[in-house]
């Protein structure tokens, strides 16, 4: 806390150094003449806060509470100029009068809203193309540490989807207008100031706006890759006004969602008792011999009572001591912005500090922004950003992700309640649970680290200039460069533990270590990536009479380069010092070290046209001509890719005169056109070419030494090409009773053509492999809605707004590479990408005579409570192949709504988002994808199978699970795993198939600001503080598991419920 | 002054564009990470690489692996294996002995379908690009042809074993629709690519290459090729299955048997020449490097290429964290015979008192008994012992320890005492000398020459320290035969396929039960028990013969028919 301290102090005064440098240039003015005055809307009422600038020279002052200025004026100063948000901008003559009273109109924000587009804005009422958009501030009223996080539920045509909530891992994924082809990447193109780059770890408070290019015509200009739409972020820009800073901090206390309550130790052993019993049962029925009990009466009932003086026994909730506590997170932010007209400034400097629930599991980020603008003549201007950031991510040796081997969570649920915390002599306890020793705590603590540090350089020059010869045309240069790196270190090591095992001479600790981690083993890498763009574009945008035109033309290259290496030692003799040269030397220890490079290129060239007359009728024409190295072999390099709008602003029309004071603005948009998508399956570049693998490690001894080998990679298809979309989109944009309420809809129809199909599955294994790693063939249709209402209203201090969003997005499949004789229940074609396939549950069984008289089991045999498979073809057998069918959606929901509430008393402010999603589902069992560092195989989990693995159980499981007494249960028969009966339950099935529909309560907020008189005692021009929640109530389907879960999980690290305090403070 | 400045800016503008164009413009990329075939047959030394790579194969199937999941023992399918767990995955030997229901062609359990021929795709892709690339010269062609078709023999060797009847490819080909051919074909076409292989590959290679394939390896497994294509063409007769294609036709049951025995008298020369010898000693065989029994064996070295046979075998006090994947049977135990050659039985009150004295030597290097000295400590497998000691089967799903009284001793490494840190590197020896000499007694005998068979078998009983066999008929003579590759060539995988292919599995291994011994201290005498360590009886439907074909591939090629049957 200390060191975190001291490093804010320093960001501070160099903060304030830069800034005192600054005013010192504000100072040296001479002064003359004062005028003053008051600012009022046009009700009369004083307008505080209001910028009032001298023409030219850019420097002023700002009104008081009751809307009044002073300012001195120079010799040269002719006019003043007046601008305030929400309010039209006034430029005033000074006349000779001392008193100068302006009135000030309010902004009809449908008007004059300028929205960020791809290479340039446009304004959003002449706008034809699908564009939204949501501004910084918007960003600013949800605690959160991750910027895709942010936007579930505020942007329409968005979908958002987050299954981590681990720090530093917790991004969302996000799909604009749900998902139009059925390969690799659905993912938008993320552009940032203009470059391709990520955004999710910029500091919520430098970025201006996002924007999402949602049609063919919005997004035609990224061509190739923009079939998946395009988000764009801008950070901010200085403004010419007076030097400000600002300060944000927020502290946060972050727990879990949700995790079920697992059995407590003596409750563990009723239940275990009870499913053995089931167990002997299914035993004694099939002929052979009950299995003895694993707890005697004695001992079940001396741990409830508190009598148990066994060593062997104890009382232990693991849960609570690895996922109970409340976690600690802080972000801080200061940002200087001003400017004259020569030279504007932006500079910000964010911390965040983010603490794992898990233990040893956190997050730092630093980020520091600086975008300055300098006009050096009338006619020429530069432009320099630079981004930073220095990202940390640390967790134990066994990382807390679904993903990982191993990790806590997958050992968590695994490890036994009615064991001690250690043995008599001090051991750790553990439970042997399937293929491992388990034991979460001692993983999380003992098991060494891994650390990850990423660094993000992004630096970019603008040149611009307006030639002067030709008025409107405008030649401007980006050149950027960005650079990362991430250096990881992990170091893994062996503790001791020990399991409880009961051989025929009783209960016995048997020593062991953690699965997996037979040796101290430290391994280092170094990944460093760059790339550089491109991009010299000529603007032209001039207005003849009637006639608006603005023309585009932009060529952009971009080259990125990857390089990376690891290498590592092990075995080392002492363990203080942590590094490479202290690790064994021995030729058996040494870790086999790999290195790799990789190269990307693209190029395009770019024309837009944008025509309006009297910005009534509106038409643009865009292209883009893309080539791509990913398809060099093919016949077809490069592909062009156009698109054409048309708008038409009704409410402008003579004959809408009479309708105007009901209707201010009505606007009808239709677009058409192509896109592409030019992404890869991963591990299939160069398709066109037969390429070669080495081995990374070595595989053969010959001649007592160990070679590698050298192996084909999938046989080439110099055919390959991209995929090509045509996109349509209708909508309209309205404005009613003053700006009172405003609607936006748009009705999209995409059709994918030319997907690339990979062709696994699809041709016997007797080829082997021989076939064209994928093919140009699929065919996904997607459609869809998205609907935006707002609504705004002032009554008197009383200021509100609403606004609601609402998208749907259904795709369909037309035509994907399937076997010919996939059965007819199990084809994709005319189902959406991520349908969801398995058996369909007919409940459960209820005795032995209807598993008897039912088809056999596809795993070999059922017992009663076990799921009764519907068999759909009714040949007395289930089978995949001819009974699985569709049984649920994609994890991806279908509709994804927000309704968002902005309320504002005096100085008081309270904002609050629900945000919701439906038509999407969970499979809680059946294909693994991942947990626990499983996949494509098919099976249950601790959540649906009691005693799975032989670990712990949730108590809503073994309550819910079947047994004689409780034949209309939830899930199947209770068992304690003895018994080994088929995995018949295993398999995916509609019985773990759950609505994953939600409503959130995603963020509240209520603010208070201090008043105008207190501001002016401290100089301040706003001091603010908040205390906000983040996912405080969720009401869903799932009950105990976070509904946005990974689909059959072993435990994972789901969203964080936040509380937080926060201020903002500028100067 | 600014209008003079702007003209040079556009002047720069210009020039910088031009020059930064003209170097952005290119977006075609060489590959960096990767070769092209091009590269790769450019140089002799990856040609190298490539062939090397392809023996990987022999890694599917060693230490008597099955591809059933874990580290399976086939062994544990047959009688002288128990697999100690009855949990998912662990225990998937047992299950698959115990519930026939359970094997379907959605889940044939036994399926070495599409590993297989991804390998025979794979080598035959080899063959196609050597053919069309490489500058090598023709010598140097067939001898990596050689080598390709000893691979892909060896894959296509274990497709018919398990299913029969399979699909032929001597290319790669992009057509999914290929038929199965008939079970004597595909033994044909595996004699053939085997035929080719032993007449061109080298007698031994020079110290640098060894672990590759030789003229005695290829000529081994032709002489177990023709061994099992004559088992089945003696014992199948369509008995168990009606399929069109499988079986292989009686009438040539002497000719393979003929071919087996000249085969295996090829490598018998090459021994005799000095190629190959058996061990002094027995237990040598399984640990020494470079053994001269070793016909064909897959190597192994520190830290990368290791196995994990100790790790999965050893008992419990070798390692931290132990598996005890599978333990010795009784009825393994009790086939040993007395050093003298007689017959071990537990009716005879000396024997059974001390029934691990004066056994056949070849028990104390196959099995750990209660008394045995391992690692300088004597193996306790009472009950008393909780660590190491005997615990009633399905008593605990996972015990991890024996469950039958002993441990298996045979092929674990006595000098590693790290496990799980250093691994395993002791030899997996595909084929070595005993087996060809066993062959040869088993083809012999079936073509009549009692004499030349019992001098084969003799030559492993002489070895073993034991009397020389008194079978004088054919039948005595497969008693023996039988009995003697139970007991040398325990633990290496072969038993099973042995009762598979005399059509016997039906009958040893179908409703029966198998058993242990719990060894416990009555006072001072030692008192040994007969248990059940099934606890319910064991299954092998005659179905099982001809595993089915993975429902996937009918599926997804239109030319193919299941086996009949599933």
């Amino acid at each position: 806390m200390l060191k975190l301290f001291t490093r804010r102090q320093k960001l501070l005064s160099l903060t304030l150094t830069t800034l005192i440098m600054l005013l010192f240039q504000y100072h040296v003015h001479a002064q003359t003449k004062t005028v003053g005055g008051k600012v009022t809307d046009s009700k009369g009422e004083g307008l505080p806060g209001v910028s009032v600038l001298r023409k030219g020279e850019n420097t002023g002052t700002t009104t008081d509470a009751e809307g009044r200025f002073k300012l001195q004026l120079n010799p040269g100063t002719k006019t003043l100029v007046f601008t305030y948000i929400g309010f039209e901008t006034r430029e005033v003559n000074v006349t000779s009068a001392a008193e100068i009273n302006v009135v000030l109109k309010e902004t009809s924000s449908q008007l004059s809203e300028v929205v960020v587009v791809g290479y340039g804005t446009q304004k959003k009422s002449t706008l034809t193309g699908s564009v939204s958009q949501i501004n910084g501030k918007e960003l600013g009223e949800a605690p959160a540490m991750n910027v895709t996080n942010l936007l579930a539920g505020r942007l329409p045509g968005l979908a958002t989807l987050q299954q981590s909530g681990r720090p530093g891992y917790d991004n969302s994924s996000l799909r604009i207008r749900g998902i139009s082809t059925t390969s690799g990447s659905s993912a938008p193109v993320t552009i940032v100031d203009g470059v391709e780059r990520e955004f999710a770890n910029l500091d919520p408070n430098e970025i201006e706006s996002i924007s999402i290019l949602k049609d063919a015509s919005a997004a035609a200009t990224y061509g190739a890759r923009g079939a998946n739409g395009v988000i764009l972020v801008t950070t901010k820009r200085g403004a010419i006004k007076k030097p400000t800073i600002s300060y944000k901090g927020e502290a946060s206390l972050t727990s879990f969602t949700r995790f079920p309550k697992f059995l407590n130790g003596p409750d563990y052993m009723d239940w275990y008792r009870k499913g053995e019993v089931m167990d002997n049962e299914y035993l004694t029925h099939n002929g052979s011999d009950p299995v003895p009990y694993t707890y005697s009466d004695e001992e079940i009932a001396a741990l409830r009572d508190g009598t148990n003086t066994n060593p062997f026994f104890g009382n232990t909730d693991w849960m609570e001591e690895l996922l109970g506590k409340d976690s600690y997170a802080q972000h801080h932010n200061i940002s200087l912005n001003g400017g004259t007209e020569k030279v504007r400034y932006f500079t910000s400097i964010g911390l965040l500090n983010q603490d794992g629930v898990v233990k040893n599991n956190d997050f730092k980020r630093y980020n520091l922004r600086s975008n300055v603008d300098a006009k050096v003549t009338e006619a020429f201007s530069v432009s320099f950003d630079l981004g930073a950031r220095k990202e940390n991510r640390n967790s134990s040796g066994i990382p807390a992700d679904n993903g990982s081997y191993m990790n806590p969570f997958f050992q968590a649920v695994r490890m036994l309640p009615n064991l001690p915390r250690y043995t008599q002599d001090g051991i750790a306890t553990a439970s042997r649970a399937g293929a491992g020793v388990v034991s979460p705590l001692e993983a999380v603590d003992k098991s060494g680290f891994q650390d990850y540090e990423t660094g993000v350089l992004q630096s970019g020059l603008t040149l611009k200039l307006d030639v002067p010869q030709v008025k409107g045309l405008q030649l401007k240069m980006l050149t950027t460069y960005d650079r990362n790196y991430q250096q990881a270190k992990t170091w893994v090591q062996p503790y001791n533990l020990a399991y409880r095992d009961r051989g025929s001479g009783g209960w016995v600790w048997v020593n062991s270590q953690p699965t997996g981690i037979t040796t101290n083993t430290l391994r280092q890498s170094s990944a460093v990536n760059n790339r550089i763009t491109w991009q010299p574009s000529i603007n032209y945008d001039h207005t003849f009479g009637d006639h608006n035109l603005k023309a585009l033309a932009v060529y952009e290259y971009s080259q990125y380069d990857e390089n990376s290496f690891s290498t590592g030692a092990r075995n080392f003799a002492l363990t203080d010092l942590k590094e490479i040269d202290y690790g064994s030397k021995a030729s058996t220890d040494f870790i086999s070290s790999t290195g790799n490079s990789g190269q990307t290129k693209r190029s395009g060239a770019i024309g837009r046209l944008n025509y309006d007359f009297k910005n009534k009728y509106l038409v643009e024409l865009v292209g883009r001509y893309d080539v791509s190295m990913n398809f060099f072999g093919s016949d077809k390099k490069g592909d062009f890719y156009p698109a054409a709008s048309i708008g038409w602003v009704v409410s402008d029309e003579p004959f809408f005169e009479g309708l105007k004071d009901k209707i201010d603005f009505l606007k009808f948009r239709g677009s058409a056109g192509k896109l592409g998508n030019d992404v890869l399956p991963s591990g299939s570049s160069f398709p066109y070419l037969q390429t070669f693998s080495l081995t990374t490690t070595p595989t053969m001894v010959v001649g007592g030494n160990a070679v590698s080998a050298l192996y084909t990679n999938s046989l080439p298809n110099p055919t390959l090409s991209w995929e090509t979309m045509t996109a349509y989109n209708a909508g309209l944009n309205a404005s009613l009773w003053g700006g009172l309420f405003g609607i936006e809809f748009d009705w999209f129809y995409k059709l994918t053509k030319d997907i690339i199909n990979t062709q696994t599955g699809l041709f016997p294994s007797s080829i082997g492999g021989y076939q064209y790693a994928a093919v140009n063939y699929g065919m996904v249709a997607n459609r869809g809605f998205e609907l935006e209402l707002t609504h705004h209203k002032k009554i008197n201090e009383f200021d509100y707004s609403v606004k609601g969003t609402l998208n749907w997005a259904r795709n369909k499949i037309l035509r994907i590479n399937e076997a010919s004789n996939v059965p007819a229940l199990q084809r994709l074609v005319g189902k959406s990408v991520g349908t969801k396939f398995g058996f369909v549950s007919e409940g459960l069984f209820r005795n032995w005579e209807e598993v008897d008289s039912w088809a056999t089991s596809p795993s070999g045999g059922a017992a009663p409570g076990f799921i009764k498979y519907k068999d759909l073809n009714g040949d007395g057998q289930i089978k995949q192949n001819d009974d699985f069918t569709a049984i649920g959606r994609s994890n991806t929901p279908e509709l994804v709504y927000g309704l968002n509430l902005n309320l504002k008393y005096k100085s008081f402010d309270f904002s609050t988002l629900f945000q919701g999603a439906g038509l999407a589902d969970i499979a809680l069992g059946g294909g693994y994808e991942g947990s626990g560092g499983t996949s494509g195989v098919s099976d249950n989990t601790p959540f649906t199978r009691s005693f799975y693995n032989l670990g712990n159980s949730p108590y809503y499981l073994v309550e819910q699970a079947w047994t004689p007494e409780n034949p209309d249960a939830k899930y199947p028969r209770l068992s304690a795993n003895r018994s080994g009966a088929p995995n018949h339950n295993g398999w995916q099935n509609s019985q773990y198939i759950v609505n994953g529909a939600y409503l959130r309560l995603k963020s509240i907020q209520v603010g208070a600001a201090l008043g105008p008189k207190m501001l002016k005692k401290l100089s301040m021009q706003q001091c603010r503080i908040y205390l906000a929640g983040f996912n405080l109530f969720t009401w869903d389907h799932v009950k105990y598991l976070d509904p946005e879960m990974p689909n059959v999980n072993n435990g994972f690290y789901p969203q964080q419920k936040m509380y937080t305090l926060g201020t903002n403070i500028t100067f | 002054m600014n209008k003079l400045f702007s003209k040079h800016i556009i002047k720069a503008f210009v020039v910088a564009s031009l020059c930064l164009g003209a170097n952005s413009c290119k977006v075609e990329v060489e590959p960096t990470d990767r070769y092209t075939d091009v590269t790769v047959w450019k140089n002799p030394g990856n040609i190298k690489l490539y062939i090397y790579g392809m023996y990987n194969e022999f890694k599917t199937f060693s230490f008597g692996r099955i591809p059933l999941g874990y580290n399976n023992a086939t062994d544990a399918l047959a009688d002288l294996m128990k697999y100690t767990s009855t949990s998912e995955g662990n225990g998937s030997a047992n299950r698959l002995a115990f519930d026939p229901s359970r094997v379907n062609s959605n889940s044939p359990n036994i399926n070495y379908w599409a590993t297989g021929y991804e390998r025979i795709r794979r080598v035959n892709e080899f063959m196609m690009g050597m053919d069309k690339y490489a500058t090598i010269d023709d010598n140097l062609k067939k001898q990596y042809q050689a080598e390709a078709r000893f691979i892909r023999a060896y894959c296509y060797f274990w497709l018919v074993k398990i299913n029969g009847s399979v699909i032929l490819l001597d290319k790669a080909t992009t057509d999914g629709n290929n038929p199965r051919s008939s079970e004597d074909d595909c033994w044909n076409f595996i004699a053939a690519d085997l035929a080719f292989a032993a007449e061109n590959l080298p007698v031994s290679w020079p110290a640098s290459e060894t672990g590759r394939a030789t003229k005695g390896a290829a000529y081994g497994m032709l002489a177990r090729t023709w061994l099992y294509a004559a088992s089945i063409a003696d014992y199948d007769n369509k008995q168990f299955n009606t399929d069109a294609l499988t079986g292989v036709p009686a009438t040539k049951k002497d000719a393979y048997y003929k071919n087996a025995a000249n085969a295996a008298a090829e490598v018998i020369k090459l021994a005799d020449a000095g190629n190959y010898e058996l061990e002094t000693n027995f237990a040598d065989v399984f640990t020494k490097a470079n053994s001269k029994e070793s016909v064909f064996s897959v190597n192994y070295v520190r830290p990368n290429v290791t196995h994990d046979f100790d790790n999965y075998f050893a008992p419990p006090r070798d390692l931290n964290q132990p598996i005890v994947a599978g333990v010795p049977t009784a009825e393994l135990v009790d086939e040993f015979e007395m050093k003298d050659g007689t017959k071990f039985s537990w009716s005879n009150p000396a024997m059974a008192a001390n029934p691990y004295t004066n056994r056949d030597p070849r028990f104390y290097a196959t099995v750990l008994y209660n008394g045995a000295a391992w690692k300088g400590r004597t193996m306790n497998t009472t009950p008393g012992d909780a660590l190491e000691g005997y615990v009633e089967s399905n008593s605990n799903a996972d015990p991890r320890k024996t469950v039958t009284g002993y441990y298996i001793r045979k092929m674990l490494d006595p000098a590693n005492t790290n496990i799980l840190v250093d691994k395993s590197v002791q030899p997996w020896h595909e084929m070595r000398y005993a087996e060809v000499l066993l062959i040869h007694a088993e083809a012999a005998a079936k073509s009549g020459d009692i004499n030349s068979a019992k001098e084969s078998l003799n030559k492993v009983r002489t070895r073993a320290g034991l009397p020389g066999t008194t079978a004088s008929t054919l039948a005595d003579m497969m008693t023996a035969v039988e009995h003697e590759r139970k007991v040398e060539l325990a633990f290496e995988g072969h038993r099973y396929w042995d009762l598979r292919r005399w059509r016997k599995a039906h009958i040893v291994l179908n409703n029966t039960r198998f058993h242990g011994h719990r060894i416990t201290q009555v006072g001072s005498s030692t008192v040994y028990e007969v248990v059940d360590i099934d606890k319910q009886n064991r299954s092998f439907p005659a179905t099982f013969y001809y595993m089915p074909i993975p429902q996937a591939e009918i599926t997804r090629n239109s030319a193919i028919t299941q086996i009949q049957g599933w």
